[in-house]
Order: structure tokens, then sequence, then C-alpha cells
């Protein structure tokens, strides 16, 4: 609870019981419901209450049980298109301070390699840019406001997180409440799948913080796929929220519109 | 992204008045022109792309300053403007929403030429110098250096119907750009004026 709202549930339970006494006195042999008035003394609570929904908590990494399963990695495996594709999408963003808009997005992806782009509805390209297996980048076009090296690698950042496997150690297990997942532990974030979410799947991400903090990973990004559809050996999401946490929160919305298979030569 | 969008839609004007342009100059004993309604195939191409990114949408114009540019696919959304003014709409869930990344301030700037692109004065044009490249077609290229950043030159090629351009390509880089083909094209009917401010 921030400093806000403790020092107003601490005005508003005080105000209550000095308000209290003066109302016990007033109704004093009135033969009143004395409640019929008082529903104000519920206010703290309620005060209360709205202070700890309004609080937004960073989420933490949950516990898993970990159950080794070759076929549930193959099942979280599959949602990522593995091989050579051409991949569009409707892209709608919405950002914290509820800036919205749309575009359209271009991804090919070759192994691990992916090339992008980034176009007005109308067709003009904001954005162009590559990036190799071992995480370099090069930006080929930025128009403003998409020429910031941070929105590049942002970029970037989402797009690996929506269509490639996940980097690190791979366990399997389940969660406390027995959904099965997928875990990557790298030595910057956590990633967990849950393949069997709505028909498609869900994905999380958590940095890691240091290890002298003790504390658990938090959430950073979160992804819910939904509408999947059989494509060439790959399970692909017709519709894809990402939400990115934090103060500079934001809301992707994509929408596929095609996905080809090319040719291993490309790109 | 605001201008950036803007500007595209001011290409889109720049194309689409192009027809009205020619038909006004090239055919001198044609009626003046009061309205086009026409079909666009819309071609975007990139290095990264195996296969064109296609669009689909219809132009509607009518003088004075009367404009409907629709894609149908693969986004519906709809730019209109009549009366002085502007609306952008995009489909989401089945119903229209505003789409905020059109530059209204650019857009007003644009109506106004409109007026003049419509008596056939194609070179007062502020943003683009023109010259012909062919008997059947004419390069526009950017006044202004930075701009040629963004856009390095629109070529339009006239078709086989008098007056009438039927294909233009807005060149981003040697290795972007975008093809607008026009078809069934007719002029001179008229529109109900709903058209241009009904999504």
């Amino acid at each position: 609870m921030n400093r806000f709202s403790q020092a107003l549930t601490f005005f508003m339970v005080h105000a209550d019981r000095a308000d209290c006494s003066n109302l016990a006195k007033k109704n004093k042999g009135s033969g009143r419901n004395p409640w019929i008035n008082r529903w104000w003394i519920f206010l703290p609570l309620l005060c209360v209450l709205l202070a700890s929904c309004g609080e937004l908590r960073p989420k933490v990494l949950p516990q898993m049980a970990t159950l080794p399963s070759a076929g549930l990695a193959d099942r979280c495996r599959v949602f990522f298109p593995q091989g050579h594709w051409q991949l569009t999408h409707t892209i709608h963003f919405q950002l914290a301070d509820g800036t919205n808009g749309n575009a359209l997005g271009v991804l090919t992806i070759a192994g691990s390699t992916l090339n992008c782009a980034l176009l007005s509805i109308e067709g003009l390209t904001l954005f162009e840019a590559s990036s190799a297996q071992d995480g370099s980048l090069e930006v080929l076009r930025a128009l403003p406001p998409f020429d910031s090296p941070a929105f590049a690698a942002g970029l970037i950042a989402d797009i690996r997180t929506l269509f490639f496997m996940p980097l690190g150690v791979a366990s399997t297990g389940r969660l406390v409440q027995g959904e099965p997942l997928c875990r990557y532990t790298d030595q910057e974030r956590v990633t967990d799948i849950l393949p069997d979410a709505a028909g498609c799947f869900q994905l999380s991400t958590y940095a890691l913080r240091p290890k002298a903090d003790g504390a658990l990973p938090v959430l950073t990004r979160s992804v819910n796929a939904r509408s999947c559809i059989e494509r060439d050996n790959s399970r692909l999401a017709q519709n894809l929220t990402l939400t990115g946490l934090g103060r500079a929160g934001y809301t992707l919305n994509l929408r596929l519109l095609t996905a080809e298979p090319l040719p291993a030569a490309r790109p | 992204m605001n201008k950036l969008a803007a500007l595209v839609l001011v290409l889109s004007l720049l194309s689409a008045n192009s027809m009205l342009c020619h038909a006004a100059t090239i055919n001198s004993t044609a009626t003046k022109l009061r309205s086009v309604q026409a079909v666009f195939t819309q071609e975007k191409h990139l290095r990264i792309l195996a296969r064109p990114l296609i669009s689909r949408g219809t132009l509607l114009f009518q003088a004075p300053q009367s404009l409907r540019w629709e894609y149908q696919e693969p986004i519906h959304s709809v730019l209109l403007l009549h009366d002085g003014h502007i609306d952008k709409r995009i489909e989401r869930d089945g119903s229209f929403e505003q789409d905020n990344g059109a530059g209204v301030g650019t857009m007003q700037i644009i109506l106004q030429d409109i007026g003049s692109w419509l008596d056939g004065r194609f070179n007062d044009n502020p943003l683009f110098s023109v010259r012909r490249s062919g008997p059947e077609d004419l390069i526009l290229s950017p006044k202004d250096p930075g701009m040629e950043t963004v856009i390095q030159r629109i070529e339009l090629h006239l078709g086989q119907e008098k007056g009438v351009v039927d294909r233009v390509t807005i060149v981003e880089s040697a290795e972007s750009s975008t093809v607008i083909t026009f078809s069934q094209v007719v002029v001179n009917q008229d529109i109900p004026a709903e058209r241009f401010t009904t999504p």
C-alpha cells in the first residue's frame, strides 16, 4: 500500500472513532437504530479494500513442482514456428498513457535469425531491422519516433518472446494449481509457458534479480495466445496479446493475417 | 507516427488526385471532372518479403473536396474528407473506431490544395516537383531533401484510358516500394454525400 492510501486509511479510521463516540452520545436514548446513520463506519474498510485493489504489486515467479516430461516439452515447443517462415500481422498497440494506434507487422524467420518491418496501415515502412542468432541487431530503416535504440531493442525482444523458443535450461512440471508448464531459465530471465491455456498457450517472462536481493524473479511480460491453428508441424496463434509491465506499460494485440513457410534459402 | 501516417495519406491523396489532374490537363476536350470512383490494389515490396503484402480498397472523390479512401484488406479502414472535416476510422471487432494515426493538421493543408489539383495546376504542389520521364510516365520528386529519407520519389503511369493514371509507385528506397494499381475507374457519376461521411 502506498503512503497516500496509508495516510487516507489512518485518517478515516481515526475520524471514524471520533465520530462513533459522538454518534453514540447523540443517539443515546433516542430509540432510533443507530446503524441506520452509521453506514459510513464501513468507509475505512472500503477504503482499505479499494487501496489494496488499486495497488499493483509486481507478480513474482510462481512455484513449480518439477516433473520431467518430454511430451510436455514438445507441446511447448510446437507454438514457435520452426524453420523458415513469413508472418504478417495487424498490430494494435496501446500505451500506458492511453495512446494507441494500428500498424502492420511483417516478420521473416530463418532459424534463429529474424527480419522484421513495421508498416503504417497505408503501407509506409516505419521500421525495418534484422537480428541474427548471436543477438546482433541491424536497423535498416527507422523513421521518427521509431528511431531510438531502445525502441529497436524492445521490439526485437517482443518478437523473440512471441515467436522464438525461449533460451535457457528447460524444465517441465506443474504449478500449485496443477497446470502443466514448461520453464526456461537463462542468465537474465525465466520464461514460463502454459501449453494448455485456453486452447492455445500463455507465456510469462520474469526478470531475475540480484541473488543478494533474495527476491523472486518479477513478471515483465505476459502473452495470451488464442485460436491456435496447425501449420507445418507448428501451432500458430491467430491472436496474440502481449502486455509489457512496469511504468512504461503497453499492450500489443496481434492478429495473424498470413503465415507462409518459406524455402530454406530465404532470407 | 502521426505525421508519417499523415504523409502517407497525403501521398494517397496525391495518387487519387493525379487521376483527376491528368483527366483535366491531358484530355482538354473532356467535360470538367466532378467525381472519380476506382478500385485499387496495393502491393508492398520489401527486401525481407518473399511475396509482396497485398492491400485492396476503393477510392471515391467528388469535387470540390470530398474523398473516401478505404482499405478493405488486410485491415478495414476508412479515411473520410468532407466539408472540411477529416475522419479516419478503423474496424476492430466488428465496429469502427477512431484511428488517432492521422495528422489532421496536415490533412487540412492538403484539402486546400485539392482545388488547385482539380484545376490541373499540378506544379502548384508544394511538396513535389514533377517531370515527365516518358510519354506515359511522370515522376514526382520531393522538394524538401529531408523528405527523401522517407520517400525518394513517386512514379505515375498513365493508363490506356485517356487522362487517367492507372498505376502509382511510391519508392521509399532501392529495396522498398509501394505500387498502387487502379482499375474499374468511373468518372462523373454522382456519389451520395453519405459515402463521404459514414464509415
